[in-house]
């Protein structure tokens, strides 16, 4: 392109060069990984990446696209997987897709305001959390209406489902709440620090969660050991970092991974690693999975190219990387 | 000698008070050939510092009373235009830079925001603009900060003939705009008032492509309106002595329609601004010329949806002394500017406020063929100074053929949003620095019935330290981070014909763009050595008028090449083409001039996006009627 680029009928030759995006379409695995990539605020670049765990090859960048000819719609926030069905949250299109197994395109749930994760129980209804609208939103997943709004002033966030119960969390407040599937009310809150994350299960079943903290504020991530129960706070534990923003649970080691800018282990009797297990080295690392032993970790370089996904072992050995969309935010794996 | 009118009321300039020569060979012809359609009546006047631009060839844009600035550059101009649809934002990438790289001065005066470094093309009106020039190329040894990719400048003037004028213009979408305009000598003194008032629904359709079975819609939640005051005074103290008032009152509300991936919108944008400009000039063995400036922003964002209410005000003043002085064949050019910018917005946590001091002194060597020029600007900010700019450049005229060449080492002071912004700004944040350089060759020639002009420039710049917002430590923060290479080509040729009382003119314009990031932001960084989002390779305008007695036919198709939409070229948009035409009928009635136009936009019907997933409309129709008494 350089050496072409002082002779002008190569310039006009160049327009001609512009054409449509074209990645090989290979067929899925049984064991996929998919990466949600939310890509920039109306920029419209958000994408859903496919990668094959048994080849270890990256199937589609843009593999929603490629199956149903339309884009995914801007910020693809989260997915999940419910009774053979995926269901994408578009946090500002507002709106759900629904796919069925194969990620074909069946349906949109619209006009849902500003959706974040959705957390389906019962049967056919789902708990969705919202960036603007101080709700909490019971769907109707049959017929894509909103059936019940709960007051939740805040940034509502991730949800986890824990048997009868589904943990909320909410990005301005210090509290994780709780909401009952049987009474459809939220029924109690924890504190837990500030901002909940994310919510994961240790080998005894325990629930812990990760309170990002907030640079500006000078308040630290933490991380609290939540009672059997889910009623009170066991154990917390003030972690020495900077913003912490996911985790995982490491059963072979019996610990946490913790992303902070670089990636730390914390367990209970070694206490937060004073080094880190994978150093961002300028990379912007924005979102991790740990899947049959291996650590995915997201990229997403400068948030204006496509984000790279990182494969390490438990030692924090580099395994491999590959491209995926622009600001990969998460991963579902799907077996 | 430039004067109004003379004690009789003489109701046109002398020719030689009409001629604006910037030294160049394509601008003189171009003062020739417009000569040959009809003599201006406005008389603009470049300020010292204008006059001072030595081998940079300024576009000179038409201004149409029913087109914005924007509108205007991107239909005459070989540089691109950013827009984010009709009446909004728009944005320049001169040379490959940034929006926030182009200083826009309004008879003399920057009017680039402190805050955000930019100013929005969409809300210049071209009524408002007696001239409109681009200067490509960096040139902050005369313009200062902020002029890394260009300069843009604007003049509002008085007339030299008692005028009263109307225009209403209607158009697609609901455009309808009425438009008024009062001239009036007295003696030494005149005075010209402007005012206009538009609105319009933009409820075009396009088709939505981000949607199942890409159906046709209408945009929504586009309206807008506004309404403008613009007041030129001029006192011609002394045949050589003159002092210039200016007063621009704008006010906008646009509501800011959905992208096509968006269900809806309820945000809207309201834009307020005051000018003002006083000019004292002295004309003699020491040219010397004192302006100062009161200029008044504010911008307020709201999108009840996302709880967002941002106000954001500021307020500059603005002083500049400069000083000529020509002796034998040198010449000696002398400038100091202070400036205090003032700024309010809720997520500054404090009134933020800025003073600014520069000095600038250049010497020029005219020879009988051509001029040598050296220039050196320091400017002091926060107290202390930031990198020197300096420029050398000359011209050289060879009978038909023109050479010229500019050298300029350049910076940009970070605006107050990178410094003050919390969370994110960045105090410690450096001044952009660099360079820039090019070549150019003109040549003409010109008889009785043809002319023809062309011009070729190559030119390179590298800016360091390019600002860009990162995450740091979680929070999304200004930081030094890109260093950017640009080069690349800017080519215009101009031919006319003058033959059985018709003047058909051709003009052309291109510009083909190179422009890469040099430096990686970490090992993932794919974006050394790629193309910057959103700057095409190549931009070109062609432009075809015949002109024969009370009519003129136009015919311009512009071109425009592709843009990527991430960093690392991965993405992108396709290359685009509209073409439009347009027809005038003039004639008087009553000792009353009218003018009639129409014009179709886009005949092709081409649906076609600049910034990605905001349409822009299809087929459109504009009708408007001038009067003039």
């Amino acid at each position: 392109m350089k050496k072409l680029s002082l002779l002008l009928p190569f310039i006009l030759l160049l327009s001609a060069c512009f054409k449509d995006q074209q990645d090989p379409l290979a067929t899925a695995g049984k064991k996929r990984l998919w990466i949600i990539n939310e890509g920039n605020f109306q920029w419209g670049n958000a994408s859903l990446s496919l990668y094959d765990l048994a080849s270890e090859k990256l199937v589609h960048v843009k593999q929603f696209e490629q199956n149903n000819g339309f884009p995914i719609g801007d910020v693809f926030q989260s997915m999940i997987r419910y009774n053979n069905q995926f269901y994408l949250v578009v946090n500002n299109s507002g709106k759900i897709h629904v796919c069925d197994a194969d990620m074909k395109y069946q349906r949109s749930i619209d006009q849902l305001g500003s959706p974040r994760y959705l957390m389906p129980y019962g049967t056919g209804k789902a708990l969705l959390s919202d960036l603007y609208s101080n709700t909490l939103k019971i769907l109707d997943l049959q017929n894509g209406t909103v059936a019940q709004t709960l007051s939740f002033p805040g940034w509502g966030e991730k949800l986890f489902s824990d048997g009868d119960k589904i943990w909320a969390c909410n990005l301005k407040s210090r509290k994780l709440f709780r909401f009952d599937t049987q009474t459809e009310q939220l029924s109690d809150s924890l504190d837990i620090g500030y901002a909940a994350t994310t919510l994961v299960k240790d080998a005894q079943n325990r629930n812990w969660v990760l309170a990002k903290g907030d640079t500006a504020q000078q308040i630290k991530p933490r991380l609290s050991r939540l009672s059997a129960d889910g009623k009170q706070v066991e154990q917390y534990y003030e972690l020495d970092l900077s913003q912490a923003s996911d985790m995982v649970y490491d059963p072979s080691g019996n610990r946490f991974i913790i992303l902070a800018e670089d990636l730390y282990t914390f367990s209970e009797t070694q206490g937060l690693s004073a080094q880190a297990l994978v150093p961002s080295n300028n990379r912007n690392l924005y979102a991790i999975a740990l899947v049959e032993e291996e650590l995915f970790v997201a990229d997403a370089v400068d948030y204006v190219q496509k984000g790279q996904v990182y494969r390490y072992n438990l030692n924090g050995t580099l395994l491999g990387n590959f491209g995926v969309g622009p600001i990969p935010n998460g991963f579902l794996f799907d077996n | 000698m430039i004067f109004l009118a003379n004690k009789t009321g003489a109701r046109r300039l002398p020719l030689l008070a009409l001629v604006f020569v910037l030294g160049s060979g394509i601008g003189l012809l171009a003062q020739s050939l417009d000569s040959l359609q009809k003599l201006e009546e406005t008389v603009v006047r470049p300020s010292l510092r204008q006059d001072e631009v030595t081998g940079q060839t300024p576009y000179s844009l038409k201004p149409q009373a029913a087109q914005s600035l924007s509108d205007l550059l991107q239909r005459q101009s070989p540089f691109y235009i950013k827009s984010y649809g009709a009446g909004l934002l728009g944005s320049i990438s001169l040379r490959g830079s940034g929006a926030a790289h182009t200083s826009v001065f309004w008879n003399g005066v920057n009017l680039q925001n402190p805050m955000n470094g930019q100013l929005d093309f969409s809300l210049v009106p071209g009524f408002f603009l007696d001239q409109a020039q681009v200067y490509s190329g960096g040139s902050g040894e005369l313009f200062g900060s902020g002029a890394l990719g260009g300069v843009i400048s604007l003049n509002s003037e008085v007339k030299a003939a008692n005028q009263t004028e109307f225009a209403a213009i209607l158009g697609s979408f609901g455009q309808a705009s009425g438009q008024a305009g009062l001239n009036r000598l007295f003696g030494k003194q005149a005075f010209r008032i402007r005012a206009f008032y538009s609105k319009a629904e933009n409820n075009y359709s396009f088709i939505n492509r981000g949607l199942p079975g890409k159906p046709e819609q209408t945009l929504e939640h586009a309206q807008q309106d506004a309404g403008g005051l613009l007041a030129d005074y001029r006192y011609q103290i002394k045949e050589k002595q003159s002092l210039d008032l200016h007063y621009w009152f704008q006010q906008n509300k646009r509501f800011l329609p959905p992208t096509m991936l968006e269900q809806n919108s309820v945000a809207e944008q309201n834009d307020l601004s005051h000018r003002v400009v006083g000019e004292f000039r002295h004309s003699g063995k020491l040219d010397f010329l004192f302006r100062a400036a009161w200029l008044h922003d504010e911008l307020l964002y709201l999108n009840p949806a996302a709880n967002i209410h941002s106000n954001s005000i500021n307020d500059g003043l603005i002083q500049d002394l400069e000083f000529r002085k020509q002796i034998k064949r040198h010449r000696l050019f002398a400038s100091l500017h202070n400036t205090y910018y003032q700024a309010r917005q809720a997520a500054y946590g404090e009134t933020r406020s800025q003073w600014r001091q520069a000095l600038d002194v250049a010497h020029t060597y005219i020879a009988k063929n051509g001029k040598v020029r050296t220039a050196l600007r320091q400017e002091l900010w926060k107290g202390k100074a930031v990198p020197f700019a300096a420029s050398l450049s000359g011209e050289l005229n060879l009978k038909n053929i023109q050479l010229s060449s500019h050298l300029a080492k350049l910076y940009r002071i970070p605006n107050f949003n990178d410094l003050y912004w919390q969370p994110g700004g960045n105090p410690d944040i450096q001044p952009e620095e660099g360079f820039s350089g090019e070549v150019g060759i003109a040549w003409k020639k010109q008889n009785d019935v043809n002319s023809l002009q062309t011009k070729l420039t190559a030119y390179t710049s590298l800016i360091d330290n390019w600002i860009i917002w990162l995450p740091e430590n979680g929070i999304w923060s200004a930081q030094n981070i890109r260093q950017v290479l640009s080069r690349g080509l800017e080519y215009r040729l101009e031919a006319g014909h003058l033959a059985n009382q018709s003047y058909w003119k051709l003009d052309f314009n291109g510009s083909f763009t190179l422009t890469e990031n040099q430096k990686a932001s970490s090992g993932s960084d794919l974006s050394v050595g790629k193309q910057l989002i959103y700057v095409p390779y190549w931009k070109h305008s062609l432009g075809l008028t015949w002109n024969r007695g009370n009519w003129k036919l136009g015919y311009r198709h512009v071109w425009n090449g592709g843009v990527y939409t991430s960093a690392d070229n991965s993405s992108w948009i396709l290359p685009w083409q509209t073409g439009s035409f347009t027809t005038d009928y003039s004639f008087g009635l009553l000792g009353t001039d009218f003018s009639l136009r129409g014009s179709i936009e886009n005949i092709s019907n081409t649906q076609y996006e600049i910034m990605e997933w905001r349409p822009m409309p299809g087929r459109w129709f504009r009708l408007s009627i001038h009067l003039k008494i």
